[in-house]
C-alpha cells in the first residue's frame, strides 16, 4: 500500500484551509502529522477519508496504490473506507456503539468486508491482538463497562478488523492518561512490526508522536512547515514553529517562601462516596497561601472527585475541609456564601465550562453574586484584559473562541470573586503546547501579582517541574506519596510514581 | 425543513380559522334551517349543511377554536405545573425527587383517555373540564422531560462553576437550566398539542367535551355517524379536520426537532 498526497488543497467558502500539502507513505511506515490546533491536521485526514464537511472543496492528488481518491463517487469510497483505510478517533466512547457488545462490534466490522467465514471467531482473534482477549475481558461487555484505555483498544480492534492497509489515527491518545497512552502506543507499534500496514498519526504533541512515527510532518496554518525523520525533527528542529511545539510546557515560578502561617487549605482525612463506590479514601492534603500544590494521578483515580469535595460541590462521607482556618465543608455542613469567595475552580473541558446561551458579559457578571459591587463595563473589560483578551470580546459567545481563549475566560471568571485559592482541574490538559505554555505563564504571573495559591490537578507529571511546590500522588482514591516537589521529582519513592514519570512524554529522565 | 413548512402552514390556517370564527362565520350556527338541511356544497354553503340545516364550514371553524383552545390550554397547564416540578426534582434530588417522580408514575399508570373520561364524568361535561382532564396528563410528561434533561445539565461544568460561586438552586435553574431546555420543551409542546386535539375530539365524541351550542369536531363526528348511510359527507369533513390538525402539529414537532436538535437531524 502506498499513499501519495500531492498538493492537497482544501478551501471553505473560498477561505483556504489547506494550502497545498504533499507527502507520501510507504508500506510499514508511520507518518506523524503534528501541529497546534487549527493547523489543518484533522481536515487533512478528513480529506483522505473523503469525509470533508459539506461546503469544503478539495483539489490536488490523493492516490492510494492505483486509485485516485479525490472525486471518487460515495459508493466507491465506502468500499475503500474500512476495508483499505481504517480510522481511530480521539474519543473512543463516541466512536463505539453503546448498545452493542465489543465482540459484536468487531464481528460486524469483520462481516461487512468478509461476509463468508466465522466473524465471531475472527473477532476474538482480533480482540486478542489488541490485548482484549477473552482471558482479559469478555467480548460480551459493553463499551461503558470498559476503561478509557480498553475502549480505545476496542476501537482499534474495529479499525483493523477488515485488515486495512492504511490506518488513520486522529489524536487517539489525547483523551487518555499518560500510562494508558503508553499502552496504546506500544500496542499500535506492535501492529506494525512485520505488517505492511502504514499509518498517519495525528497529534498536537510532538514528543508523543516522536515515540511512534518514522517520519514527522509539522503543520502550521494549512501548510507543512517541516518534514524529516522523527528523531531529527525532535532533536534538531529547524523551523521556529516546530521549536514552539517542542518548548517545554513548564515555567520558572516565583520563589514562594514557605510561610510559618497555618495552611490556607487544609484537608483532613476526607472520604467521598458515589453510591457504594468510594472514590476518595481518607485523604490528607494542605495548600499554603501563595503556593502551588500539585495532585497527580491517572484518570479515574479520584482526582476530580477530590476537587469537587474540596469545593464543597459534593458531600463528604467523613473528614473535614477547612479554608483560611475556618470550617468549609464537613459531613452535614455546607459552606456559607461568603466563604465561597476564597476558593474558585477552573475545569478541564473549555467547551462545557460555559452555558452556550450566555455571552461573555453574562458569564463574567455571574460571579458578582459573591461581591458587593455591580459589574461595570470597565471592570469586566479589565477582567478580560488581565487574562490577555480584550473588552471587545464581551458581547461574543463561547463558541466563537478557541479552546485556549475559553480557558482564559474561565480563569477570568474564577478570578472575579478575588479568591485566595484556585483549583485547576486538568485545566491545561486539553490544550496544545504553545497555548498551554501561554496559560501556564498567565498562572505564574497571577501567582506573583496576587499571591494566589493553586491546587493543580493533572495526570501529566511533565507539567509540574518548576511550577509546583508540593506534590501529592494519588492512586485509587488514596494519596500514595507526598512531599516537596523537588524531592518527589528527583527521588520518587513508590514504584507507582516512577511509572508515572517514565510514561510522561514531557519528562526528561533525570 | 419541508415538514416544518407544511406543519406551519396547516397550523397557521387552523389558527386563522379559529380566530376568524370568534368574530365572523359564514352563517350563524345556532340557527336551525330545517327546510335547507342536508344541502350539497354550493356557493351559499361551501361544504353543505347538516341534519338541522346548519352550515358545515361555519361549524368546522368554530370546532377549530374549541379543539385548539382545549389543546393549547392543556399544554399550558402541563408546562406551568410540570416544568417547575421537573426542575425541582432535578435540583434537589433525594426524597423530593422520589415523591415527584413516583407521583408522575401514578398518573402515567392509568390510560390517559380513560381517566379523562372518568374526570369529566365526575366533574361534569364541558369545555373547561375537558381542558383540565387533558391538562392533567400533560403535567407528568413535561415533568419527566424537564427532570431528565435538567439532571444531565446539572452535571455540566458550567453549573458546577455556578455552584462554586454559591448561587442558589433557583438562580441556577433560571439562568442555566431553563434556557437550555427551551428547544426541547417547544418540540414536546407541539407533540402534546396534537395529542390534545385528538383527546378533545374523543371526549366530545362521547358527549363529555364541549356542550351544544358550542361546536366541536368530535361531536360533529358522533352526530354524523347515525346518518352515515344517508349523508356520508357530514362525517368526512370533521374527520378530515381532526386528521389535518393532528398531522400538522406532529409535522411541526418533527420539523422543530430537526432544526433545534441537531443530533436527531442526522
Amino acid at each position: 500500500m502506498t499513499l501519495i498526497v500531492e498538493d492537497l488543497r482544501v478551501s471553505s467558502a473560498s477561505q483556504p484551509i489547506l494550502r497545498g500539502i504533499s507527502f507520501s507513505l510507504q508500506p510499514g511506515q508511520v507518518l506523524g502529522l503534528v501541529g497546534e490546533s487549527g493547523s489543518g491536521k484533522s481536515i487533512a485526514l478528513a480529506a483522505i477519508m473523503g469525509l470533508l464537511p459539506s461546503g469544503f472543496k478539495a483539489s490536488g492528488r490523493l492516490q492510494l496504490d492505483d486509485k485516485q481518491l479525490l472525486g471518487l463517487p460515495e459508493a466507491a469510497l465506502c468500499q475503500v473506507r474500512g476495508k483499505e483505510i481504517g480510522f481511530i478517533f480521539q474519543e473512543p466512547m463516541t466512536a463505539l456503539n453503546p448498545l452493542m457488545t465489543i465482540g459484536d462490534q468487531v464481528a460486524e466490522a469483520v462481516a461487512i468486508h468478509d461476509p463468508v467465514g466465522d466473524a465471531n471467531a475472527e473477532a476474538r482473534d482480533i480482540l486478542r491482538q489488541v490485548e482484549l482477549g477473552p482471558a482479559i475481558i469478555s467480548p460480551s461487555r459493553y463499551p461503558h463497562q470498559l476503561s478509557g484505555g480498553q475502549r480505545q483498544r476496542a476501537a482499534t480492534a474495529i479499525a483493523i478488523a477488515a485488515g486495512p492497509q492504511l490506518l488513520l489515527a486522529d489524536e487517539p491518545t489525547t483523551a487518555l492518561d499518560v500510562i494508558t497512552q503508553q499502552g496504546i502506543l506500544s500496542l499500535l507499534k506492535r501492529q506494525f512490526s512485520g505488517s505492511n500496514m502504514a499509518m498517519v498519526f495525528v497529534s498536537h504533541d510532538l514528543a508523543l508522536v516522536a515515540r511512534i512515527a518514522d517520519t514527522i510532518a509539522v503543520m502550521k496554518q494549512g501548510e507543512i512547515i517541516e518534514t524529516g525523520a522523527a528523531d531529527q525533527v525532535l532533536s534538531a528542529p529547524k523551523h521556529p514553529g516546530t521549536q514552539s511545539l517542542l518548548a517545554p510546557p513548564r515555567l520558572a515560578k516565583a520563589a514562594a517562601a514557605i510561610s510559618p502561617e497555618p495552611p490556607l487549605l487544609s484537608v483532613k482525612n476526607i472520604s467521598v462516596d458515589y453510591g457504594a463506590m468510594r472514590a476518595v479514601d481518607g485523604v490528607h492534603l494542605d495548600v499554603d497561601a501563595g503556593t502551588c500544590a500539585a495532585l497527580i494521578g491517572p484518570s479515574g483515580c479520584g482526582k476530580s472527585s477530590l476537587a469537587r469535595a474540596v469545593m464543597a460541590l459534593h458531600p463528604l462521607s467523613q473528614g473535614e475541609v477547612s479554608l483560611a482556618g475556618e470550617r468549609f465543608s464537613a459531613p452535614g455542613y455546607r459552606p456559607k456564601q461568603a466563604q465561597r469567595r476564597d476558593i474558585q475552580i477552573v475545569f478541564q473541558d473549555p467547551f462545557s465550562s460555559f452555558n452556550p446561551r450566555q455571552s461573555v458579559r453574562r458569564i463574567l457578571s455571574e460571579p458578582y453574586c459573591l461581591r458587593s459591587d455591580r459589574p461595570s463595563d470597565s471592570a469586566l473589560t479589565q477582567a478580560l484584559e488581565r487574562v490577555g483578551l480584550s473588552g471587545d470580546d464581551l458581547e461574543r459567545y463561547p463558541h466563537q473562541f478557541s479552546g485556549g481563549q475559553r480557558q482564559r475566560i474561565a480563569i477570568a471568571r474564577a478570578l472575579i470573586p478575588q479568591p485566595k485559592l484556585l483549583v485547576l482541574d486538568e485545566a491545561v490538559s486539553a490544550l496544545d503546547a504553545p497555548v498551554r505554555a501561554g496559560i501556564l505563564g498567565l498562572l505564574a504571573q497571577l501567582q506573583r501579582e496576587e499571591r494566589l495559591a493553586y491546587l493543580f490537578i493533572t495526570h501529566d507529571l511533565g507539567l509540574l517541574e518548576g511550577f509546583a511546590d508540593r506534590v501529592y500522588v494519588m492512586d485509587q482514591g488514596r494519596i500514595v506519596e507526598s512531599g516537596p516537589a523537588q524531592r518527589i521529582l528527583s527521588q520518587p519513592k513508590t514504584r507507582y510514581t516512577k511509572a508515572l514519570m517514565q510514561a510522561s512524554p514531557h519528562w526528561a529522565a533525570p | 425543513m419541508t415538514a416544518l413548512k407544511i406543519g406551519v402552514f396547516i397550523i397557521v390556517m387552523l389558527v386563522l380559522a379559529a380566530l376568524v370564527s370568534t368574530i365572523w362565520t359564514p352563517h350563524d350556527i345556532t340557527q336551525f334551517n330545517i327546510p335547507g338541511r342536508f344541502a350539497s356544497p354550493s356557493l351559499e354553503h361551501f361544504l353543505g349543511t347538516d341534519q338541522y340545516g346548519r352550515d358545515v364550514l361555519s361549524m368546522l371553524m368554530e370546532g377549530a377554536r374549541t379543539a385548539l383552545s382545549v389543546a393549547i390550554f392543556a399544554v399550558a397547564i402541563g408546562l406551568v405545573i410540570g416544568v417547575p416540578l421537573g426542575l425541582l426534582a432535578a435540583a434537589r434530588g433525594g426524597w423530593l425527587d422520589l415523591v415527584i417522580m413516583r407521583g408522575n408514575d401514578i398518573i402515567f399508570a392509568f390510560p390517559a383517555i380513560l381517566l379523562a373520561i372518568l374526570f369529566t364524568a365526575v366533574a361534569g361535561p364541558g369545555t373547561m373540564n375537558a381542558v383540565l382532564a387533558v391538562g392533567i396528563f400533560n403535567i407528568p410528561v413535561f415533568a419527566q422531560l424537564s427532570r431528565g434533561a435538567a439532571r444531565s445539565l446539572w452535571q455540566r461544568d458550567f453549573v458546577m462553576a455556578a455552584k462554586a460561586m454559591g448561587r442558589s438552586d433557583f438562580a441556577i435553574s433560571m439562568d442555566h437550566i431553563v434556557p437550555n431546555l427551551l428547544s426541547l420543551l417547544a418540540i414536546q409542546a407541539s407533540v402534546q398539542t396534537s395529542l390534545g386535539v385528538a383527546a378533545e375530539a374523543a371526549l366530545s365524541y362521547i358527549g363529555l367535551g364541549a356542550q351544544p351550542p358550542v361546536a366541536s369536531w368530535g361531536r360533529m363526528l358522533s352526530e354524523a355517524q347515525t346518518l352515515f348511510g344517508y349523508s356520508p359527507a357530514l362525517m368526512v369533513w370533521p374527520g378530515l379536520a381532526i386528521v389535518l390538525a393532528v398531522f400538522g402539529f406532529n409535522l411541526l414537532g418533527d420539523g422543530l426537532r430537526s432544526v433545534l436538535d441537531p443530533r436527531e437531524a442526522a
